[in-house]
């Protein structure tokens, strides 16, 4: 196993993936071990089939996908994952106890112990069927399927989506407490940003099927700004300065990589933190790149 | 995959409805009030029928809970999801079975009779017809989705209708059971075999 494969969880090399309509291309990504990874994008960006590219329930066109520096197609190393979607998977006529007899027949390393206590922290009946469950309660049941069978890497597609802040802010904690373990990795989809930004440690943006940005998402809030002037004004502004800009009705906003350096340089203009949202929508709804 | 099996079965069992069960009753209890000395044996093809069509069912759960996006995330190959569905169809002709006896045992005692080629003839088709329905429902789910195995439920109803009119019961008096038992065995090996390799191809597809 290479050094790259070695430190990372997921190495994504080129993968190429074309439908009617909709092509994946190219995307390279890496997610290191002991790493929270939010991958973000508007809907329709990628994120959903990239993902089930990794889990292989899709074909892939072309490129590579190691898992733990194997193959993704090696269907063993999905005993080391936890997988949540967007929605709950499991029969309505079902019970947590018909869930823990389920999974105890399907992962080796199913934990019954820690799967019951996971319950009882989230005050989740044993006996209740998961069709009287709300969403959020819903959720919280996949997710503690996902880390009761102990994976070193936990894959969320949208699965905070729907859910109340106080639902989601306990999982997120769930995901805070599973990367203490520094072989851990979370890969964490998700069109709500505040999610990402609150845990995550790198940022992928996916648009229109390309990866637009690997950042570290400390650089991203922090260093990222946006500056804001006339129309006058930012003629004055070089080009080099700033990644997009977009016009509104009344000003000229421009995405800038380092906020304090254009604070410094231009002090005439207003220089806002941007959030990622903020940098998202940039990316997403467009404006004009510098280089164009 | 012992999990699966144990999911399935419990999908089976669980997901019985009511108005079928009342159907059911219905029905049986009017055959075996009309019918006379082949009432068990008509009884339990209706029995048999539910049994299949119930494995359909708990096929239509899965379909509805998005079941199988999940379960491709797991650990488990292509083939031993797809046999696990074959092994839990095999887990429920104990039922059948089950009934079918009980539906008999009931038939003879209203009707005064008993024939062993009639209570033979009974559990035949409580192991064949749910065998050879889900034998060609399940690889029609795999390569066509669960409602093409809708639309072949709905054939089956013509089964009893048709066994009814024609009064064409196969029977023979000179019927050897242990020949009958060892045909069945062979055409149920036959077609499950070939499902499960059809089926098992239909899953293997993806997109």
């Amino acid at each position: 196993m290479d050094a790259k494969a070695e430190s990372n969880n997921i190495l994504v090399r080129d993968l190429c993936k074309k439908f009617d309509g909709f092509a994946l291309e190219h995307v390279s990504f890496q997610i290191p071990k002991g790493r929270i990874v939010g991958f973000i994008g508007e809907n329709g960006a990628g994120k959903s089939t990239t993902i089930n590219l990794i889990l292989n329930e899709l074909k892939k066109d072309s490129g590579t996908i190691e898992i733990f520096g194997v193959d993704h197609s090696d269907c063993s190393v999905k005993e080391e994952i936890g997988v949540v979607f967007d929605e709950c998977n499991f029969h309505e006529v079902f019970t947590t106890d018909n869930i823990d007899k389920m999974f105890s027949g399907v992962y080796k390393s199913w934990d019954s112990e820690r799967y019951q206590e996971y319950l009882q922290r989230f005050k989740l009946l044993s006996n209740k069927p998961i069709g009287s469950f709300s969403k959020g309660m819903k959720m919280k049941l996949s997710i503690i399927c996902a880390l009761a069978h102990r994976p070193k890497l936990l894959i969320l597609d949208e699965a905070t989506t729907g859910l109340d802040p106080v639902v989601r802010d306990e999982i997120l904690d769930l995901l805070l407490e599973f990367i203490q373990d520094e072989d851990h990795s979370v890969f964490f989809s998700s069109h709500i940003t505040s999610d990402i930004q609150k845990i995550a440690d790198y940022v992928i943006l996916i648009h229109q099927g390309k990866i637009i940005f690997e950042e570290q998402k400390d650089d991203l809030v922090y260093h990222y700004g946006i500056l804001k002037c006339g129309k006058e004004k930012f003629a004055a502004i070089s080009p080099d300065d700033y990644i997009i800009h977009r016009i509104t009705n009344v000003s000229v906003e421009c995405l800038v990589r380092d906020k304090e350096a254009a604070k410094r340089k231009y002090k005439d203009v207003i220089v806002d933190s941007a959030a990622l949202e903020d940098i998202m929508l940039f990316y997403v709804k467009g404006g004009i790149s510098c280089g164009d | 995959m012992r999990g699966l099996i144990y999911k399935d079965f419990s999908v089976f069992y669980k997901s019985i409805d009511k108005r079928t069960i009342i159907i059911v009753v219905g029905a049986v209890a009017l055959i075996l009030y009309r019918v006379g000395s082949y009432g068990g044996l008509l009884a339990s093809l209706i029995f048999a029928m539910t049994v299949g069509m119930q494995n359909i069912m708990s096929f239509v759960s899965d379909d509805k809970a998005h079941w199988k996006k999940y379960q491709m995330a797991m650990p488990l190959s292509d083939f031993s999801v797809v046999a696990s569905k074959y092994i839990s169809v095999l887990c429920t002709l104990g039922i059948s079975i089950f009934g079918s006896i009980a539906l008999n045992i009931l038939s003879s005692v209203i009707s005064q009779s008993f024939s062993p080629e009639v209570y033979g003839m009974a559990v035949f088709m409580a192991v064949f017809i749910p065998l050879l329905w889900t034998g060609i429902c399940l690889p029609l789910i795999y390569w066509f989705g669960v409602q093409s195995a809708q639309m072949a439920n709905m054939f089956m109803v013509f089964l009893p209708i048709l066994f009814e009119y024609t009064n064409s019961l196969p029977i023979k008096k000179d019927l050897n059971l242990f020949s009958l038992f060892f045909l069945a065995g062979i055409i149920i090996l036959v077609i499950f075999g070939i499902s499960l390799l059809i089926s098992v191809r239909g899953y293997r597809r993806r997109q």
